[in-house]
C-alpha cells in the first residue's frame, strides 16, 4: 500500500495526544527530513514531533528507513534536507547542546572489548563531563540493577549479548539523558534481562524523561509505547495510539481486538 | 582432476585453497611473473658458478659456523612463521568444530592441517635452495639432490615446532591468551637474532674479549659446536652426506608426526573446551566502591592507553620498532651525541611506532558511534587521540635528549625536532587521511591504507632524511624537509574526501551493512 490518498494513513495531529502537565515542548521535532543513498531514498520528507516525557515506538518494516531516521537523530549520519531538534536545538548547528541531552543506544551495542564495565561506565561519564563522584554513585546503582556488579571487574569482551546490551544501556543512561533513542533494545535478550531493560525504560519514562525506540517485537510497542509510528518507504504512514490506529485500519482488522500485529501487517502490506 | 570428496588429499586441497584465498589478480601475477624471472636467473647463477664454487662450499664445511648459522637463522624465521600459521589454523580460523564433527577422520584431519601449515614454510626455502639441486645435477653434483629431502625435513620440522609451541601455549594459558602469547613469541623469535648480535656491544671491553674468545675456541675441532657437531649437521646432508640427511629426515618427519598426534590427542581431550574461555578477569577496585576520574582529556588518554596495553595483538606487532627502539636508546645513551648513525635510527622507529599507536586510536577506534553522539567536538577528540600516541614515543626520547644536551646540543636538538616531527607527522597523516580499520588489521595497516601508508611512510623517510643532513650533510637539509612537508600536503588533499565523510559523523567507522 502506498498510503496516498487514504486520510486515515497520515500521523494524526499532534494536540490531542499531548495529555499531562509537562508534556508541552517537543523532546525531538523532526521536519521534512531526507536521505539517499544513490538513487535509494531511505528517509523522504519525513515529519515526526514526540512531546517529552513520552515512550513512543518507530515500527516499519526492514529497510523501511527506521535505523537511518535514528542515526540521523543522534547526529551520527548527515541528513540530505530537512531539520531535527532534539529540545529546542538543532542537531547540525547546536550539536553539543543537542546531544549533552541525548543518549543514542544502537542495535550493536558500543563497547571496548578490554574495558570493565566501570572503566567504561567511568569513559562515558567522562566523555558528558559528569562530576566524577556522582559519576561512580551512579555507575554503581545501575550496575547493580542490571545485575551486572558481580561482574564489574571482567572485560566485556567475554559478556554474553544480553550482558553487552545491558552494560550498553547503563553506559547510555549513566548521563541522565532528557531523550533516549533506542535501535532494537531487546534484540538477543533472555527473558530476565528483557524485562529488567524494560522496567528500567518504563521507570525513566515516569519520571518525565522521553523514550523513542524502534523494535520489531511488536508486543513491546503494545504494551510499553503511548504512541506508535509507523514508517514504511521513509515516510510515516500511520501514528497515534494503538486504538487511534486500529481505528485507522479497514473494516477487518478495525475493530477492539485486533492486536497491533493485524494493524501493523495491513499498513506495511506491499502495494 | 575433481579430487573425491572426504578424502584426505581432498581435505590438503582445501586446505591449502583456504589458505592462498586472496592472493590472486593482477599484482599477483606480477609477482609471479617476477619469480619466475628470479628463479631462472638463480638457476643460471648456480649453474655459471658451481664448477668454482663447489670447492669453496665444501671448504666451508671445514668451519660450518657461517652456513650452519644460516641454517638455524631461516629455521628460527620459518618456526615464527610456522607458529603465525598454527595459531591460525587451531584457534582463530574456528573451522575446526565444523571439521571434527564431519565424518572425516580425526587424525587425518590434523595431519592435514600439520601439512598444510607445513608445505606454507616450505615454499621459501625450496625457492632459495633447489636451483642448486638442479644445476648440481646438470653439473655432475648430484649429491645436491639431497637438498630436496633436507628442505621437506626441514619444513615438517618447522611446522612441528610451531604447532607443538602454540598447542602448549592453548594448555598453560588458555586459548584466548595462547593466541596473543603466540604472536608475541612469533615476533619476538625474529628479532632475538638482531638482539643477540647486539649482546656482545653491551658488555664492558674486557668481558667482550673473553666471551668472543671463548666463542671461537667452541668453534674449534674439539669445541662444543666444532666442525663435527651434531648442530652443523643440516648443513652436511645438504651436500649429500648420508648419516646427517638420515638423521634429519628422521628428526623432520618423526618430529612432525609426533606433535600431530600430540595435538589431536590433547584437542580431542579438552583443548576445544578451553578454546570457548570466558571472560579475563581484571584488577578488583577499591572496598569502599568505585573511583571515577573525570575530565575529558584525562579520561581519553587513559582509555586509549589502556586499551593498546591490554591488547596484546597491538603490542606484539608494535613490538619489532619497540625492541629496535629501546636497544637504540640505551645504545645512544653509551654512545653519546658524537654516533652520527643513531638518530636516523631513533627516529625511524619513533615515526614508525608513534604512526601504529596513532593508527590503532584513531581509526581502529572501537566505538566510533560513541564518541559521535557525545557532546564533544570531534576534533578536540581527535587531537587528544593523537596525543595519546605521541606522548609515550616522545617520553622514550627525551631523558636521552636531556643526557646529550650539555655535551652535544645540536644532536640533542636534533633528536628533539625529528623525533617530535617524525611521530607527530605520522599521527597527523592519520588524522587527515582517515580510514577505518579493525584493531586486528595493524599488521595490513600499509596494505589496506591506500594512499596513506605511502603518505606515512614518505613523511617517515623525509624526517629520517633531516636528521641524517642535520648532522652530515647539511646542504641537502631543505630538500630532506620538503619530504615531510609535501607528504603531509598530499595527506591533506587525498584525505579530504575521506575526512567529511568520516568527521561529518564522528570518527571513521568501519561501514555497517
Amino acid at each position: 500500500m502506498s498510503g496516498s490518498g487514504n486520510g486515515a494513513l497520515r500521523p494524526g495531529p499532534r494536540k490531542e495526544n499531548m495529555t499531562g502537565e509537562n508534556k508541552k515542548s517537543a523532546a525531538l521535532d523532526i521536519k521534512g527530513l531526507s536521505k539517499a543513498f544513490g538513487e535509494k531514498r531511505a528517509v523522504d520528507q519525513l515529519d515526526l514531533a514526540i512531546p517529552a516525557g513520552e515512550f513512543h515506538a518507530l515500527l516499519g518494516p526492514n529497510g523501511a528507513g527506521k535505523t537511518t531516521t535514528l542515526r540521523m537523530v543522534a547526529g551520527l549520519l548527515r541528513s540530505d534536507a530537512g531539520s531535527v531538534s532534539v529540545f529546542g536545538h538543532d542537531i547540525s548547528q547546536k550539536a553539543t547542546a543537542a546531544k549533552s541531552v541525548t543518549a543514542f543506544l544502537p542495535d550493536d551495542p558500543l563497547l571496548y572489548g578490554k574495558l570493565t564495565p566501570l572503566e567504561y561506565l567511568e569513559f562515558v561519564a567522562g566523555l558528558w563531563a559528569i562530576p566524577s563522584p556522582a559519576a561512580a554513585l551512579r555507575a554503581r546503582e545501575l550496575l547493580e540493577w542490571l545485575e551486572l556488579w558481580g561482574n564489574r571487574s571482567e572485560y566485556a569482551e567475554g559478556f554474553s549479548r544480553g550482558m553487552r546490551q545491558k552494560l550498553a544501556l547503563a553506559g547510555a543512561m549513566i548521563h541522565e539523558p532528557k531523550l533516549m533513542i533506542l535501535d532494537e533494545p531487546l534484540t538477543g535478550l533472555d527473558a530476565r534481562a528483557a524485562r529488567s531493560v524494560k522496567d528500567m525504560l518504563v521507570a525513566y519514562v515516569k519520571k518525565g524523561n522521553t523514550v523513542v525506540l524502534t523494535t520489531h517485537i511488536l508486543e513491546i510497542a503494545e504494551r510499553l509505547a503511548e504512541r506508535i509510528s509507523i514508517i514504511l518507504n521513509g515516510r510515516i504512514v500511520a501514528q497515534g495510539t494503538l486504538d487511534e490506529l486500529r481505528s485507522r485500519t479497514g473494516a477487518a482488522v478495525g475493530q477492539a481486538g485486533a492486536t497491533l500485529e493485524d494493524v501493523f501487517l495491513e499498513l506495511t502490506e506491499p502495494a | 582432476m575433481k579430487l573425491k570428496p572426504g578424502t584426505w588429499p581432498w581435505l590438503l586441497e582445501h586446505e591449502l585453497r583456504v589458505s592462498w584465498r586472496g592472493v590472486g589478480g593482477r599484482s599477483f601475477c606480477l609477482i609471479a611473473a617476477f619469480g619466475s624471472l628470479l628463479w631462472f636467473f638463480m638457476h643460471w647463477a648456480a649453474w655459471a658458478s658451481l664448477p668454482g664454487g663447489y670447492k669453496l662450499l665444501r671448504g666451508m664445511l671445514e668451519m660450518p659456523v657461517f652456513l650452519g648459522g644460516l641454517y638455524w637463522l631461516a629455521v628460527s624465521l620459518l618456526v615464527s612463521q610456522t607458529m603465525v600459521h598454527a595459531v591460525n589454523a587451531l584457534i582463530v580460523r574456528g573451522d575446526l568444530d565444523l571439521l571434527l564433527s564431519s565424518p572425516l577422520s580425526q587424525r587425518s584431519i590434523f595431519l592435514v592441517r600439520g601439512f598444510s601449515i607445513a608445505v606454507s614454510a616450505g615454499l621459501l626455502p625450496a625457492f632459495a635452495a633447489l636451483p642448486l639441486a638442479h644445476a648440481g645435477l646438470l653439473r655432475g653434483y648430484p649429491g645436491f639432490l639431497a637438498l630436496y629431502p633436507l628442505v621437506i625435513a626441514t619444513a615438517l620440522g618447522c611446522a612441528a615446532a610451531g604447532i607443538f609451541i602454540t598447542m602448549t601455549l592453548v594448555r598453560l594459558l588458555g586459548a584466548r591468551r595462547a593466541r596473543t602469547a603466540g604472536q608475541v613469541l612469533a615476533a619476538v623469535i625474529g628479532v632475538v637474532f638482531f638482539l643477540s648480535f647486539q649482546l656482545p656491544n653491551a658488555l664492558p671491553a674486557a668481558a667482550r674479549k673473553a666471551f668472543l674468545a671463548g666463542l671461537k675456541a667452541q668453534l674449534m675441532e674439539n669445541g662444543l659446536f666444532g666442525p663435527g657437531s651434531p648442530l652443523w649437521w643440516p648443513v652436511r646432508a645438504g651436500f649429500g652426506e648420508l648419516l646427517p640427511l638420515l638423521a634429519v629426515a628422521a628428526v623432520g618427519a618423526g618430529g612432525f608426526w609426533l606433535s600431530v598426534s600430540l595435538t589431536y590427542r590433547r584437542f580431542i581431550s579438552g583443548t576445544q573446551e578451553a578454546i570457548s574461555g570466558g571472560g579475563v578477569p581484571a584488577a578488583a577496585d577499591s572496598p569502599s566502591g568505585p573511583v571515577f576520574r573525570s575530565g575529558l582529556v584525562r579520561v581519553l588518554l587513559l582509555k586509549e592507553w589502556r586499551l593498546v596495553l591490554r591488547d596484546m595483538q597491538v603490542i606484539s606487532q608494535s613490538l619489532l620498532q619497540l625492541l629496535y627502539l629501546v636497544p637504540m636508546v640505551f645504545i645512544g645513551f653509551k654512545s653519546g651525541p658524537e654516533n652520527k648513525f643513531i638518530i636516523p635510527v631513533i627516529v625511524a622507529a619513533a615515526a614508525m611506532l608513534a604512526g601504529n599507536l596513532a593508527w590503532i586510536t584513531i581509526n581502529a577506534e572501537e566505538a566510533p558511534e560513541l564518541m559521535a553522539t557525545a557532546p564533544v567536538p570531534i576534533s578536540k577528540v581527535l587531537w587528544i587521540k593523537a596525543a595519546a600516541a605521541v606522548l609515550p614515543v616522545l617520553a622514550l626520547l627525551l631523558p636521552l635528549a636531556v643526557w646529550w644536551a650539555p655535551r652535544g646540543p645540536l644532536a640533542a636538538a636534533t633528536l628533539l625536532l625529528c623525533g617530535a616531527g617524525g611521530t607527530l607527522s605520522a599521527a597527523l597523516v592519520q588524522i587527515w587521511s582517515p580510514r577505518a580499520g579493525k584493531r586486528g588489521d595493524l599488521k595490513n595497516r600499509y596494505k589496506q591504507g591506500g594512499a596513506a601508508g605511502v603518505i606515512e611512510l614518505l613523511s617517515t623517510i623525509g624526517w629520517i632524511g633531516v636528521a641524517v643532513c642535520a648532522g652530515s650533510y647539511r646542504e641537502w637539509l631543505p630538500a630532506a624537509a620538503a619530504a615531510p612537508a609535501i607528504a603531509l600536503l598530499a595527506a591533506w588533499y587525498s584525505g579530504s574526501g575521506a575526512r567529511a565523510e568520516a568527521w561529518g559523523g564522528g570518527l571513521p567507522a568501519v561501514r555497517r551493512a
